[in-house]
């Protein structure tokens, strides 16, 4: 019987965080501008926090310490890795993407692709992998969540997976991107706070001396750089932290944020400070998850081993306050997923194609009605219970990385051309599913990580057919490339 | 920050952003490598000793990536902080 006082802190934080949602719509506009990017008026703790909420703050919760109880320490030189790096391409790149999204008032990637190559086909084959790889992740999400209220809580998943996903409807049709981002800085300091006053807690409860004794009974090789398995070959960890940098960048809702920034110091501020809160988060992350080892064994689910830690070395309430603020960071990485979503379907094919004189309120209505679907495809397919968290995040992030060549190097590259830009994106996804679904042997690997192989096949395609084909109007190139200067 | 090459090394001339940026990849690309052949041992606070200096190993990088994209503009002229 899951703890009355559990419960009911979980319900006081869920409504408190529908009070933000609902605060937030008092200053939403129905305009895309403002619906989808919070007005491009964001700060630089509130974009941290969204940035950190948006790529890694489920995944911190739920997947790194699965992967580490099962791999080893060795994860956290990869995602340690990853986060000191964003600090680079936010810094650079993000400036860039920022500076040409103002200039020609693009609210998401499939509008930049489609203006920059002069092509549906580009935008169109963006939209295709975006549903493609996004809609497994929305469904991982709702599933994680389910899962979450079923092991902890004693909900039923079906119910727990409808009541996400209600939620999840309200929130969104209510507050658009500012009320998501608001709760991200929440949702941020709940999960940064938790994970490392834990790791403390344990320290100090438990003692080092039991905690490593509990690690080295269950398998001495999780302490180990390479882990228990030798996953973690240096070749294997700089390939996924680059290729994972790059993908999650290409990630629509990353980029969505990125045109966000109230301008370019925030964004500059803003990566400064990403690796201060991350390395910390994925320090405690991975060493949570590895310490787990020695206090639960079979844990129901491997992605519930750090929440699965919380309740059994703290009280009801500490539990009620964690599984909340991680359900809630789930929610909200899935809530920013799906906004996006019906921003580049309402933009990309119902304005485009569908209704071209539609008003700016109508554009909001209709991808407030596409999210809907979304959710309810992805309530629909999570009922068959897909693959872990940190699997079908990886999937994800590779198929972005293959989008990657088209949405960078074109705003640097005059030669970029929509013939190398679709013949990147093609290529590479092939090859990418084809190392996921074993079709390619992992041998041709060579002990990379798929994703980064796809990526380089994805670059090298886009340069070679770029040469060959021609380029759009000078004007269209000289407008996006010399805006990037 | 100055564009005039800070050091030579075989006749190129490298400034302090070029000298940063590849020190942090060399870095970057070599430490996998020493950690991955280490033993774990010793231990501290129930984690081994190659977890923390792979936190010394990020804060390198992190400091050479700030060197690299650091700017003389006026960054602190607007505060922190954002919508309400």
């Amino acid at each position: 019987m899951a703890s009355p006082i559990a419960v009911g802190v979980f319900a006081v934080y869920m409504l408190g965080v529908l009070g933000i949602g609902v605060y937030a719509s008092r200053f939403t506009e129905r305009t895309p501008s403002d619906f989808y990017l919070a007005g491009r008026r964001v700060g630089t703790i509130v974009l941290l926090f969204t940035l950190m909420a948006t790529i890694v703050s489920s995944f911190a919760f739920f997947g790194i310490g699965a992967a580490s109880s099962a791999t080893g320490l060795g994860i956290f030189s990869f995602i340690g890795l990853e986060v000191t790096l964003f600090a680079l391409v936010f810094a650079t790149l993000g400036l860039t993407i920022n500076r040409v999204g103002r200039k020609h008032d693009i609210i998401e990637p499939t509008e930049y692709l489609g203006e920059r190559f002069e092509s549906n086909g580009v935008s169109g084959l963006y939209l295709i992998i975006s549903f493609m790889a996004l809609i497994g992740f929305v469904t991982a999400q709702i599933t994680g969540g389910a899962i979450a209220l079923d092991v902890l809580l004693e909900i039923p998943f079906e119910w727990g997976a409808i009541a996400i996903t209600i939620f999840m409807a309200v929130y969104l049709h209510i507050s658009g991107m500012r009320g998501v981002i608001w709760s991200d800085v929440v949702q941020g300091v709940v999960i940064v706070a938790t994970l490392v006053l834990l790791m403390i807690g344990m320290l100090i409860v438990i003692g080092p001396g039991q905690l490593l004794s509990g690690v080295q009974e269950a398998s001495a090789g999780l302490l180990s750089y390479q882990g228990p398995f030798g996953v973690w070959s240096p070749r294997y960890v700089l390939s996924f932290a680059i290729f994972f940098v790059v993908g999650v960048t290409a990630y629509p809702q990353v980029y969505q944020r990125l045109l966000s920034a109230r301008n370019e110091k925030v964004l500059r501020r803003s990566s400064r400070l990403f690796p201060v809160v991350g390395i910390p988060l994925f320090f405690a992350a991975a060493a949570l998850g590895v310490w787990s080892t020695g206090i639960i064994s079979n844990p129901a689910n491997p992605d519930y081993v750090i929440p699965l830690l919380v309740a059994e070395v703290t009280g009801p309430f500490v539990t009620g306050v964690v599984m909340a603020g991680a359900v809630a960071s789930l929610m909200s990485t899935t809530d920013s997923v799906v906004l996006t979503l019906g921003s580049m379907a309402s933009r990309g094919i119902y304005r485009k194609y569908l209704n071209r004189d539609a008003n700016e309120e109508r554009e909001v209505a209709v991808g407030q009605a596409i999210l809907l679907v979304v959710l309810g495809v992805s309530l629909v397919f999570s009922f068959l219970r897909p693959a872990g968290i940190f699997s079908l995040a990886e999937f994800a992030v590779a198929g972005f990385a293959a989008t990657a060549p088209a949405l960078f190097l074109s705003l640097y590259w005059r030669g970029s051309t929509k013939i190398g830009a679709m013949a990147s994106m093609i290529v590479a996804t092939a090859v990418m599913l084809g190392f996921f679904t074993g079709t390619i042997p992992a041998g041709a690997r060579f002990g990379l990580h798929y994703g980064f192989v796809g990526l380089l096949v994805s670059t090298v395609v886009y340069v070679v057919v770029s040469v060959l084909t021609s380029t759009p109007s000078a004007r269209t190139i000289g407008s996006f490339v010399e805006s990037s200067d | 920050m100055s564009s005039q090459p800070a050091v030579r090394v075989l006749g190129i001339g490298f400034t302090t952003r070029q000298l940063a940026i590849l020190l942090a990849i060399a870095i970057l690309g070599l430490h996998p490598f020493v950690f991955a052949t280490v033993s774990p041992s010793p231990y501290f606070l129930a984690l081994p000793w190659w977890y923390y200096a792979n936190v010394g190993v990020l804060v390198a990088i992190y400091l050479l990536i700030q060197l690299y994209v650091s700017t003389t503009t006026d960054d602190a002229a607007e505060g922190v902080g954002g919508d309400p």
